[in-house]
């Protein structure tokens, strides 16, 4: 046994926070903010019905009576984008809420009991980890239909290994500490470990999984609608504009690069914000900052 | 300020220091420290926790953190330029060749991928001190130096092949490499186990003796510093409170925090009541009062025991074997015999100390009493329970007669749970409550709740609090707190109180003896520290490689010892006394 000394005077002032990692958190922050105003605001108001086409303007270069032009069949694409920013988020919140729900519990259990019971979850987690979450998708929409409910649930069973994984390495770590050992001492049962000790302590973890997960979703339901598998028309999707866009390629640049950048600016925003949290939360710095 | 130290040598001094002040944002974190070591000199410099110890070291060999700022000036070996101001280039030069630094964690102080010989030889190549051939034979010649055993073979070595002794001793290698000025020991032995301690520091003192290098020991352990040092510093808040040599110092303490350091330190000393001292009452105490060590106040008035003493805890020929992971890819998992036949009795009331140095299987058995781990072979019987046998009811009910405390204040409570509920936490369970005690109803525990805080001597506002917001001492009373609120029986304890400073260390101790008496608990004490067992223990075991080698009443173990370990241990174990002056030749 290793005599553990006296935290060094090193500790005793507080570490200066890494400015890097709060600007990816404030950036990541503020592009989320952004498309979620975005999507609400569409749900009351958009400059055009996003839904309606006008035969005479049809692919109309960005104009100041519209920002993002038109597309083939009239319809306003700024209109389109902003609407679509509900799927989106629709798609990620789902995706993420199922793949939580599943993932989580059957990780910590798999970190609890982590002789049989364990191995037989993580790997029958590996096995559907190596399928593709987009050929799960697929499975599904060519088993009950294509629409934005499969998509969202098979994405969601797609990336619940995810959680799985890193809930259980989560566990194992807290379930080796002393306070662990105490509860079983104090006799607690498991489940109340689990509840109590367990999931509040890697609650941060987790939520840097979703924020990751969720630009993972919203990325692969933009790929579904554009292989035509996810969202139906009329309901606009950003996978679809870009769908749609393809073959104006070259001379209508502009249907694809602003749904192209919707996307962008989501998955970025999420993927910013994961990352600032995961460093803002990092156990190794959580000790220091006292 | 610095009055000139006694030394005969006249040579420049292996460093002054003079008005170093480190500061971090608006915060002074070393204020205005002054203080020379002579080439040769041993200097001591002590403190607790956050005192800033570190930092000064840190500050010597220019390697503060980003967002700490130094001032003052800082010399080597006469060097004329000041380390403070010195850029980052110049200062690495100074590092490794001048000056040079022993860390306290010797795992994390080497390279594990790079064999030993070459990280030795890598400080002479990097100086330029030795052309590359020639460095890797030199290093072979210092590992030979630092006493390792086939220093050939030694050398190519990785760090994880070698003891925590043994990699000490490369860290040293290295710093010994270039001959530096003056080498600074950030707590070289804190990490190791006592008898492995006593070698590296005899270690270290002969080879700054046998250089003329200056020395800057740093430390939290007084005792360690009275067998090193000849002179020392002592630092509380940033402040040099008070300097001397060790004689003095140790014998006529001038400052009040020095006297309470001392006092505290001193576990063969008590006060009028027989309770340890405290930095807040060592006014009473007497330092370097020449009381025989090994006869020294423990027996305890054995308070009208009942007349027939009831066993326990019984352990007949106990031992686990467990099988480690495989270490490399091919090879064969290892077969670990943690515990081999070990048999003890503890009595109703007794206090059972178990004392062995890490590896010794003292971990393995408390695990085992506490029913979180089972025997392969022997029999033990907790509570009238045979663990071995014992199906999950049964463990339920050793569990609420027997509680720990754990050795680390920081990692045995939950940081996302507020006291109150870490304490309430073994009352929501309807098996620990005692009998008499019905449902335990919110109100009911908060009551328990809050009186068991009151008696570890906590506020009471405590229990709306976060474990981060106390320090280490107050988390091992909530820790203790948590483990008595359900009323057990016996009190296992691993180590409580090797992680603490020495003046939080002394009024922990005092509160286990008080508690133990007040609940008339049975007391298991796990340590590998035999100063702390011999004060608070009226039993002990001495444990090696899986064995108890040797046990009896303390005083008898202390006194004449039996075995061959045992002795080793007790001299190894450094004391504050001063009457035994003991320098390696």
């Amino acid at each position: 046994m290793t005599s553990s000394t006296p935290a060094s005077a090193l500790t005793a002032p507080r570490t200066p926070r890494r400015p890097k990692a709060d600007l990816q958190l404030v950036i990541g922050a503020v592009l989320i903010a952004v498309v979620v105003l975005v999507a609400v605001v569409s749900v009351f108001w958009t400059p055009y019905d996003p839904t309606r086409s006008v035969t005479g303007e049809r692919l109309m270069f960005p104009s100041p009576a519209h920002p993002m032009g038109t597309d083939r069949l009239g319809r306003d694409v700024l209109s389109g984008v902003m609407a679509g920013a509900q799927i989106a988020l629709l798609v990620g919140s789902v995706a993420v809420l199922i793949g939580a729900v599943i993932g989580v519990p059957f990780g910590i259990l798999a970190g609890m009991r982590p002789r049989r019971l364990g191995a037989l979850i993580m790997g029958g987690s590996d096995v559907v980890m190596a399928f593709p979450g987009l050929l799960i998708a697929i499975v599904f929409g060519a088993v009950f239909g294509a629409d934005t409910t499969t998509a969202m649930v098979a994405l969601g069973i797609g990336s619940a290994p995810a959680f799985a994984r890193v809930a259980r390495a989560g566990t194992l770590q807290v379930t080796g500490t002393d306070y662990v050992l105490a509860a079983r001492a104090a006799n607690r049962p498991g489940l109340a470990i689990a509840v109590r000790h367990v999931l509040p302590n890697i609650g941060g973890m987790l939520v840097v999984q979703c924020s990751v997960n969720f630009g993972i979703a919203v990325l692969a339901e933009a790929a579904l609608s554009f292989l035509g598998l996810g969202t139906r028309p009329p309901t606009p999707s950003w996978g679809r504009m870009l769908l749609d866009s393809q073959q104006f390629l070259g001379t209508h640049d502009y249907l694809a690069i602003f749904p192209g950048l919707a996307i962008a600016v989501v998955v970025l925003g999420f993927n910013l914000f994961g990352d600032g949290l995961r460093d803002r939360l990092d156990p190794r710095t959580n000790g220091r900052r006292r | 300020m610095t009055t000139a130290p006694m030394t005969p040598a006249p040579m420049t001094p292996a460093l002054t220091v003079d008005g170093l002040s480190v500061v971090a944002g608006g915060t002074t974190l070393v204020d205005n420290l002054a203080f020379r070591i002579a080439a040769g000199e041993r200097v001591g410099l002590i403190g607790e926790s956050g005192s800033g110890k570190s930092l000064t070291a840190l500050a010597v060999m220019g390697l503060l953190p980003d967002g700490l700022h130094a001032t003052g000036s800082v010399h080597v070996a006469g060097d004329p330029r000041n380390i403070v101001d010195l850029d980052e280039r110049s200062a690495a030069r100074l590092r490794g060749s001048e000056t040079a630094m022993v860390f306290q964690e010797p795992m994390t102080a080497l390279n594990p991928l790079m064999r030993v010989g070459a990280q030795i030889a890598e400080a002479m190549t990097i100086h330029r001190t030795q052309p590359g051939r020639s460095a890797a034979a030199r290093a072979v010649e210092l590992l030979a130096d630092v006493g390792l055993p086939a220093p050939a073979q030694t050398a190519k070595a990785y760090p994880h092949q070698l003891s925590g002794g043994q990699r000490q001793r490369v860290v040293l290698a290295i710093a010994l490499a270039n001959d530096p000025a003056l080498l600074v020991a950030d707590e070289p032995t804190t990490a190791l186990d006592v008898t492995v301690q006593k070698q590296v520091l005899d270690l270290v003192l002969r080879s700054v003796a046998r250089r003329g290098t200056g020395l800057l020991f740093i430390t939290h352990d007084l005792a360690v510093v009275g067998e090193t040092c000849d002179r020392v510093l002592v630092m509380n808040a940033g402040a040099i409170v008070e300097e001397g040599p060790i004689d003095r110092v140790f014998t006529r303490p001038e400052h009040p925090y020095t006297r309470g350091l001392l006092a505290a330190s001193d576990l063969g000393a008590t006060d009028a009541d027989g309770r340890l001292f405290t930095v807040a009452t060592s006014a009473g105490y007497v330092a370097g009062r020449s009381v025989d060590r090994m006869a020294a106040p423990v027996t305890r008035p054995a308070d009208a025991a009942p007349s027939a003493p009831q066993v326990v805890v019984r352990a007949d020929g106990l031992g686990k074997t467990y099988t480690r992971g495989r270490t490399s890819l091919f090879g064969t998992p290892q077969r670990v015999e943690a515990l081999r036949g070990v048999s003890f009795d503890i009595e109703a009331g007794q206090r059972f100390g178990i004392v062995g140095e890490s590896g010794s299987g003292k971990s393995t058995l408390l695990r085992m009493l506490a029913g979180l781990d089972r025997p392969t072979s022997g029999g033990l019987e907790v509570v009238g329970r045979d663990i071995g046998r014992a199906r999950r009811g049964d463990l339920a009910e050793l569990r609420s007669k027997l509680q720990i405390v754990f050795q680390d204040p920081m990692g045995s409570l939950d940081p996302r749970m507020r006291v109150g509920d870490i304490v309430a936490e073994p009352l929501l369970n309807v098996a620990n409550l005692q009998a008499g005690g019905a449902q335990s109803s919110k109100r009911e525990r908060a009551r328990r709740v809050a009186g068991m805080l009151d008696a570890v001597g906590l506020p009471a506002n405590s229990i709306d609090r976060y474990p981060h917001e106390f320090s280490g001492g107050q988390r091992q009373r909530i820790s203790i707190a948590r483990a008595l609120v359900c009323r057990p029986r016996i009190l296992v304890a691993d180590e409580p109180v090797s992680a603490l400073d020495v003046s939080v260390r002394a009024q922990v101790l005092n509160l286990l003896a008080d508690l133990v008496e007040e609940y008339r608990l049975t007391l298991v004490f796990v340590s590998h520290d035999l100063g702390v067992v011999r004060y608070l223990c009226d039993r002990v075991a001495v444990m090696q490689d899986g064995r108890i080698i040797e046990q009896g009443a303390t005083a008898e173990v202390y006194a004449n010892p039996a075995h061959e370990y045992t002795r080793t241990l007790i001299e190894a174990t450094p004391t504050i006394r001063r009457d035994a002056p003991t320098l390696p030749a």
